[in-house]
């Protein structure tokens, strides 16, 4: 009896190199499998991050940009003062001039009463103002003729930009 | 009877065994998979949005220059056809009458509805009043 269960252990054979091998594959392909999902998982939720920030960020400023340019009053006396690509001056239906500029990434407003001078945004990366006439297409040249304004915005948030352009009617234009 | 015995038969799990159920595991997963490939999608239809509001409100802004320009003027569908789209967008504008027509004539104007679509799915959609 001894001598047979001792035969039997005998012939019980390890592990071949080669099956240790296969298992080595099978497994690391197995990892591999498993470790695309929780990457993709890990970049999505990285990317989502990044894009509720910057958006929150664009919407915000999208929405100061719109309200307060609107406040521009559009009147025979022309309460626009300054009109470029990166400068944007006007006085508000309160009375207050307000100035929106934009230079080396950083988008700034001044008030002259109050004196305020801050910065609402120092990640775009693109910035410029368009000013358009009646027909929502022309560029407009003189103060008399500036009906619509608009933004062409890129705010950059960790080197994913975000662009978005908008636009806003003047106040009292007919 | 010892040589006989189970445990010596016992010969596990083949290769192709293996193979096999790594296939049908894989097969079983990859609708799990379009899940992950969902949210990483919702990245780009986010800003998309945003995009498409905004050029929904410079066409409402367009038209409701025009009406009031217009000493409160008739509309047409293509009234801010003009202007520029972001790239990918694609706007439809709906007028609706008191009387049912498309277009209105001014003292006819109800309502307006500006949608817009990035390819066939719609990003925005903006409806206001013009009842007068």
């Amino acid at each position: 009896m001894l001598d047979s269960a001792y035969s039997i252990r005998k012939k019980q054979n390890g592990l071949t190199l080669i099956e240790l091998v296969v298992s080595i594959v099978v497994l690391s392909i197995i990892v591999m499998v498993v470790s695309q999902y929780i990457e993709s998982s890990v970049e999505s939720y990285r990317k989502t991050k990044n894009n509720v920030s910057a958006l929150s960020k664009l919407r915000l400023l999208d929405e100061r940009l719109s309200k307060e340019i609107r406040r521009t009053r559009y009147t025979a006396a022309f309460d626009i003062a300054t009109f470029t690509s990166t400068s944007y001056e006007f006085t508000d239906v309160d009375g207050i001039s307000v100035t929106y500029s934009y230079s080396g990434n950083t988008l700034s407003i001044d008030y002259d009463n109050p004196v305020v001078s801050s910065p609402i945004s120092n990640q775009l990366t693109a910035f410029t103002f368009n000013y358009y006439q009646a027909d929502g297409i022309t560029a407009a040249g003189s103060i008399a003729d500036i009906k619509f304004v608009e933004w062409v915005m890129t705010l950059s948030e960790n080197g994913v930009n975000y662009s978005l352009t908008n636009r806003v009617m003047l106040r009292g234009v007919l | 009877m010892f040589e006989r015995s189970p445990l010596h038969k016992q010969r596990g799990v083949s290769l192709i065994e293996i193979v096999i159920i790594i296939i049908v595991l894989g097969v079983v997963a990859t609708p799990f998979s379009d899940g992950f490939i969902s949210v990483s999608k919702s990245f780009s239809v986010d800003i998309e949005v945003l995009q498409s509001n905004a050029y929904a409100q410079s066409c409402a802004e367009h038209i409701l220059y025009l009406r009031r320009a217009g000493g409160y003027a008739g509309l047409v569908n293509t009234d801010c056809d003009d202007l520029p789209n972001p790239a990918g967008l694609v706007k439809t504008v709906t007028i609706a009458s008191a009387s049912g027509d498309a277009a209105c004539a001014s003292g006819d104007c109800k309502s307006i509805e500006i949608v817009v679509t990035s390819g066939g799915q719609t990003r925005a959609n903006i409806s206001f009043l013009l009842m007068n």
